[in-house]
């Protein structure tokens, strides 16, 4: 009788953890992308720059993602676009609405940071690639920052 | 001598094995192009291109590089402080969020440790967890006047409280109303400052019409009967064209007051 019950409490424990553990990974390796994102800004933020606007999501091992951006025309932005420790190398690129190729930043490290100022007020593309990973892929953190003076 | 199958088998995977690891770590990377064809990227991505609702403070650091309005006459402070749900608490959240921002650039800390206070009930209410620590560090950069470290510092605390309505509760409705609020009552204080001194080069900075559009035609969070929901994007519809303009020209003064009008009425709607 005790070993019945035993079995069903694990069982029931062994259920609730399964369905319990993949949210809070999720949730883990978002905030891992952030901070590192935060570190990667370090340098920026001690010259100037302030981070707001970001973004975040997964990405399966060595694909992209593509963000739309809204930029304003004369703002000196910075972009860091980095991955959970899962990534082992993340490239950034920033396109204008007629796709060409304004910054980008394609070192082998798990963070792309580039700046550039829009010459035009409006649509922007960033493109987030996971170049390296586990090969259950990774997950990422793209935040804007902005330069005020 | 020939070898026994078997080894055979495994000297072909053995082998297999090496060229995939070489080609991988000597594989270089791919060479960026100069113009790309976003369309196809979008494409082959596998997913739409998902637009990031600009944080308000971006416009306000516009604003400032065109020349420093008068911030600490901008905003009136948002009274409220019961709402009638969590769709409502998540748009005054943001709405709180862009007035902070505001007090900071008028570098008023007694206004923006308010408005602290005023975010921290209201993630309260929507059964968000303000980290400690985070929360911690932004009340010490408020009371040592670190206007740049603070922006930066809120800017964190507010991703991770988005990070846990998309990811932990599965509310990416109300992360989506929360940047909704925050880009409504930006644009009113961006349209307000511009309205009282208008000028050609920053009336720019309105021309929104294709994030609007995208912001509009790509949610697929929102409940179908998110009262609130509808309510604000109904009006970003009016405002979509009211800030239709050609690259590089500036919405009329005329379409700025309009915007200012739009924007406050849409925030009276919020409140009401």
């Amino acid at each position: 009788m005790f070993k019945r019950q035993l079995s069903a409490v694990a069982v029931m424990t062994a259920t609730l953890l399964a369905t319990l553990l993949p949210v809070q990974q999720a949730a883990a390796t978002t905030y891992e992308a952030r901070e590192a994102v935060r570190v990667s800004a370090v340098v920026l933020v001690n010259n100037g720059y302030y981070f707001n606007s970001s973004a975040t999501g997964y990405l399966p091992f060595r694909t992209y993602a593509l963000r739309r951006l809204t930029l304003y025309q004369g703002v000196k932005y910075a972009f860091v676009g980095s991955g959970c420790n899962d990534a082992h190398d993340v490239d950034l690129v920033i396109y204008d609405d007629r796709g060409y190729r304004l910054a980008y930043d394609t070192t082998r490290d798990k963070a792309g940071v580039v700046t550039m100022t829009p010459t035009y007020t409006g649509t922007y593309f960033a493109q987030i690639i996971l170049t390296d990973s586990t090969p259950d892929g990774a997950h990422y953190a793209l935040t804007v920052g902005t330069k005020s003076r | 001598m020939r070898s026994h199958p078997l080894v055979r088998l495994l000297a072909l995977m053995l082998a297999l094995t090496m060229l995939t690891a070489v080609a991988c770590k000597g594989g270089g990377k791919e060479e960026i192009p100069e113009q790309a064809d976003t369309s196809k990227l979008e494409k082959d991505s596998g997913e739409k291109v998902a637009a990031v609702i600009p944080d308000p403070d971006d416009a306000f650091a516009a604003l400032n590089a065109l020349g420093k309005p008068k911030w600490n006459k901008v905003v009136e402070p948002i009274e409220k402080t019961e709402y009638s749900d969590d769709s409502q608490t998540a748009l005054v959240t943001g709405m709180v969020l862009t007035d902070f921002f505001v007090y900071v650039h008028a570098e008023d800390t007694k206004a923006a440790g308010s408005e602290l206070t005023k975010v921290v009930d209201l993630a309260r209410q929507l059964k968000v967890k303000v980290d400690k620590d985070d929360l911690k560090t932004v009340r010490e950069h408020l009371k040592k006047k670190e206007w740049g470290e603070l922006r930066s510092a809120l800017g964190q605390l507010r991703g991770k409280m988005t990070d846990q309505l998309v990811e932990e509760m599965k509310r990416p409705d109300l992360a989506f109303l929360l940047s909704l609020g925050a880009y409504v009552e930006g644009t009113w204080v961006v349209s307000k400052v511009l309205s009282d001194d208008y000028s050609k080069k920053a009336a720019t900075m309105l021309r929104q019409h294709e994030l609007i559009k995208d912001v509009r035609e790509s949610n697929d969070v929102l409940k179908k009967d998110d009262k609130y929901g509808k309510l604000v994007l109904g009006k970003l519809g009016k405002l979509e064209k009211l800030m239709t303009v050609e690259k590089g020209a500036s919405v009329s003064e005329k379409n700025t007051k309009k915007i200012f009008e739009l924007a406050k009425d849409t925030k009276q709607a919020i409140l009401e």
